[in-house]
């Protein structure tokens, strides 16, 4: 029978968290508890483990002893226990008791046949304690390769933190007092002010330079200019002159001409209409066939006073192509010479009237006759005398009107020679030509005036430059730049220049910034006093190089190298150096050394060192293991039956508790089982407890003295975290 | 860590670094808890 109860605080800063007894208050002494690791059951354990004196006892494992040291630390943990130990046939009873929150002391009772004894310490070696992790070796290793790659971390923090310290030990001890510095920073402000002196003074020779230089440029520009200025003043009045020219070509010219024009173009219509009319009147008194004939029978072509042309129609025709080139033949056709050639005929045509001549086989009297009937009837006109009186009339305005056009011939010549360019033209025509002129002679103009007037805009920053004063200005460098005359070529000089005095400004600044800053530290300086460690500057120096190196290392190739041992299934880099190798055989080393020892049936192996590429454990005996036979549960069950077994020979009354058996497959658990079953039987177990993880919400216990027995939930773990007892613990 | 795994990892650091002063310097750093302490500790033996 096994009773316990406890209460547990466990520090959490502000907040304490309190526990207690999940399990029921009456247990068997045989009993297996499953669930998840928060419920506890490890506390519980090392509670029972303390109360056994676990913490004094040789045998137990150190991870064990500080476990329970720990638990017990009253700064840590508020605990209070009470447990009731008692074989199977009652003879023996252990009361446990830790009563004080804030103290460890463990009072124990031993009741033996109802006697009771305080035993105090000497239960460690009155009754047994087997509580042990039968752990898997190999687990056990990679958790140490584990530790050192953390060790390696710590250290490595611990180094950055070391280096950090030193550097700022170095710059207190910089920014402490040092004669030798003092002097050495006094010497470096008088060399800094000397040449930042030198620099203001380089400074304002280039300054000097460009200043010239761009006095020079514009006496230059200015020639360049004034020649171009002279050039467009030139052209300006040019183009003044034509524009004179032009408008009165176009006042003049071009309005007489078209005056003169319009006046020959609006009469020549009404002299060909006069013509024309000449024409018809011809026409019907000289039909052009009949005419024809009778002049060939009358035989008048040999009359010697006058020549007629060969009919009269063509001579009409003939005079209107002449009124028509108006400005040549026809104003020289002063005697009218065609019109009265007409009239002739007609009096000739009279002369013959009372002749017998026949005309066209009627007699020229009977054809003048006729025809002059015809005239009446389709001219009104009472016989041809007033038809040719017509025709004169007609002839007369002809005239008249050949004259005035000749008039305006002539003056129209007249302003055609004064005006060789002007012409017919509107007055918007003429206006709009004489405007695009006007606009580019203006445009000309202000691209002149621009010129001359960004030149005249130097002159007005810098005063207008001599060749004396940019000698004056640029001294002895005057005839290095005196050679070049292009202002392009003086261009570049002046930017190199400018440059130039750009970065003696920027490292005037700098230099300056610099020097206030060794005058700050300098004043700072005389008002402290000596760094104890100053004596030590040099060697702190060394320290801090070597914490950078080994900084180095701890983060880079230890952690490199660690990082691939501790990988699942390591492999042996085919390119090892030999600084890598030997941080493996130590490792290997180290590693052995921490597990010491590892027993399998019949046999305790010394080890030697552990070989991760090989997967081997390797003894000092020369014997090896492969971690897969090291970590078997056969081998572990083995090692905890000696155990247990050499107990039992000894007849001692034990508590056995078997955290962490997970790894142990179901036989191997069952052939545990029986054996501490058999511990029972022989009334030598107090207490047997075994515990395994898992991943439920729920916390099991089962009794083990019962064959076939089931697993009880003993708790529940909630969605929210909290804890529901499912069993009446008290 | 319990103070036998300590000591051996002491050991195994002070067998990987071969420089004297970093050797040192490890030690007094497993050694010590603050930064002055291992400062003052380094320069003394110097």
């Amino acid at each position: 029978m096994f009773k316990q109860d406890y209460t547990l605080e466990l520090s959490r800063g502000k907040i304490n968290e309190k526990y207690d007894s999940l399990f029921p208050e009456t247990l068997p002494n045989l009993f297996f508890i499953k669930g998840t690791n928060t419920f506890g059951k490890s506390k519980f354990m090392d509670m029972i483990a303390a109360g056994m004196y676990g913490h004094h006892r040789d045998d137990m494992p150190e991870s064990m002893k500080g476990r329970i040291l720990d638990l017990l630390d009253p700064n840590k943990h508020k605990l209070t226990f009470r447990f009731e130990l008692e074989n199977k046939s009652k003879s023996v009873k252990l009361l446990i008791e830790k009563k004080n929150l804030n103290s460890d002391t463990i009072h124990i009772t031993e009741i033996i046949n109802g006697e009771s004894h305080n035993i105090g310490e000497s239960i460690k070696t009155k009754y047994g304690l087997i509580y042990d992790i039968p752990h898997n070796p190999v687990s056990r290793i990679m958790q140490l390769s584990k530790r050192i790659e953390e060790e390696q971390i710590f250290m490595n923090n611990k180094i950055t933190r070391l280096k950090g310290a030193l550097d700022r030990e170095l710059i207190d001890i910089s920014q402490s007092l040092d004669p030798q510095v003092l002097i050495k920073k006094k010497e470096a402000i008088h060399e800094l002010a000397e040449d930042l002196s030198q620099e203001e003074k380089k400074k304002d020779y280039l300054k000097n330079m460009v200043d010239g230089l761009e006095k020079l440029i514009c006496l230059r520009l200015s020639k360049k200019y004034s020649a171009q200025l002279a050039e467009k003043k030139r052209e300006r009045d040019q183009i003044a002159g034509r524009k004179t020219k032009i408008i009165s070509c176009n006042t003049y010219g071009n309005k007489g001409i078209q005056r003169e024009n319009g006046f020959i173009t609006n009469n020549i219509p009404q002299l060909s209409e006069e013509i024309s009319k000449l024409h018809g009147n011809m026409n019907q008194l000289f039909p052009k066939d009949k005419t024809l004939d009778l002049f060939i029978k009358i035989n008048i072509y040999d009359n010697s006073a006058f020549k007629l042309p060969e009919n009269l129609i063509d001579m009409i025709n003939y005079s209107v192509k002449k009124l028509e080139s108006k400005e040549t033949e026809l104003k020289q056709d002063t005697k009218n010479e065609y019109v009265d050639m007409c009239e002739n005929v007609l009096r000739v045509l009279e002369n013959y009237e009372n002749t017998p001549f026949e005309l066209l086989g009627k007699p020229i009297k009977e054809w003048i006759s006729s025809m002059k009937k015809i005239v009446y009837q389709n001219q009104g006109l009472k016989n041809s005398k007033e038809l040719i009186k017509a025709s004169r009339d007609t002839i007369s305005l002809i005239n008249a009107k050949i004259t005035s056009i000749n008039m305006s011939l002539s003056e129209l010549k007249r302003l055609k020679a004064k005006y060789p360019t002007a012409g017919i033209d509107t007055d918007s025509l003429m206006q709009d030509s004489l405007q695009r002129q006007i606009i580019k002679f203006d445009d000309d103009i202000k691209e002149l005036e621009i010129k001359v007037k960004i030149n005249g805009g130097k002159y007005e920053t810098y005063g207008k430059p001599t060749v004396e004063n940019v000698e004056n200005i640029l001294k002895e460098d005057y005839h290095n730049f005196a050679v070049k005359t292009d202002p392009n070529e003086l261009e570049n000089d002046l930017k190199y220049y400018t440059k130039q005095v750009e970065d003696a400004k920027i490292s005037i600044v700098k230099k300056g910034e610099l020097l206030k800053y060794l005058k700050e530290q300098y004043e700072t300086m005389k008002t402290k006093k000596e760094h104890p460690h100053k004596k030590y500057e040099e060697r702190i120096s060394e320290l801090y190089r070597k914490t950078q190196d080994l900084e180095k290392r701890f983060i880079g190739r230890y952690y490199e190298w660690i990082k691939l041992i501790t990988h699942v299934a390591p492999k042996k880099p085919s390119n090892i150096s030999e600084k890598q190798k030997e941080y493996y055989e130590l490792m290997s080393k180290y590693l052995a050394k921490v597990v010491n020892e590892f027993d399998y049936p019949g046999h305790t192996m010394i080890l030697e060192k552990i070989d991760f590429f090989e997967q081997k454990l390797i003894g000092t005996d020369g014997k090896w293991i492969y971690f897969s036979d090291a970590g078997s549960g056969a081998n572990q069950v083995a090692f905890l039956r000696g155990r247990i077994n050499t107990a039992m020979q000894r007849k001692q009354k034990m508590v056995i508790i078997l955290d962490e058996v997970a790894m142990m497959g179901e036989p191997i658990l069952e052939s545990i089982f029986e054996l501490l079953r058999d511990c029972y039987n022989q009334d030598l177990l107090l207490l047997g407890i075994l515990l395994k993880p898992t991943d439920d919400m729920y916390l099991y216990y089962r009794d083990l003295l019962k064959k076939d027995s089931d697993w009880e939930k003993v708790a529940k773990r909630e969605n929210n975290g909290e804890t529901t007892k499912l069993i009446g613990a008290k | 860590m319990k103070n036998n795994e300590e000591n051996l990892i002491k050991e195994f650091f002070e067998k990987l670094i071969k420089d004297k002063d970093e050797k040192r310097i490890v030690s007094v750093l497993i050694d010590c808890e603050n930064d002055e302490d291992a400062i003052t500790k380094l320069l003394e033996e110097h």
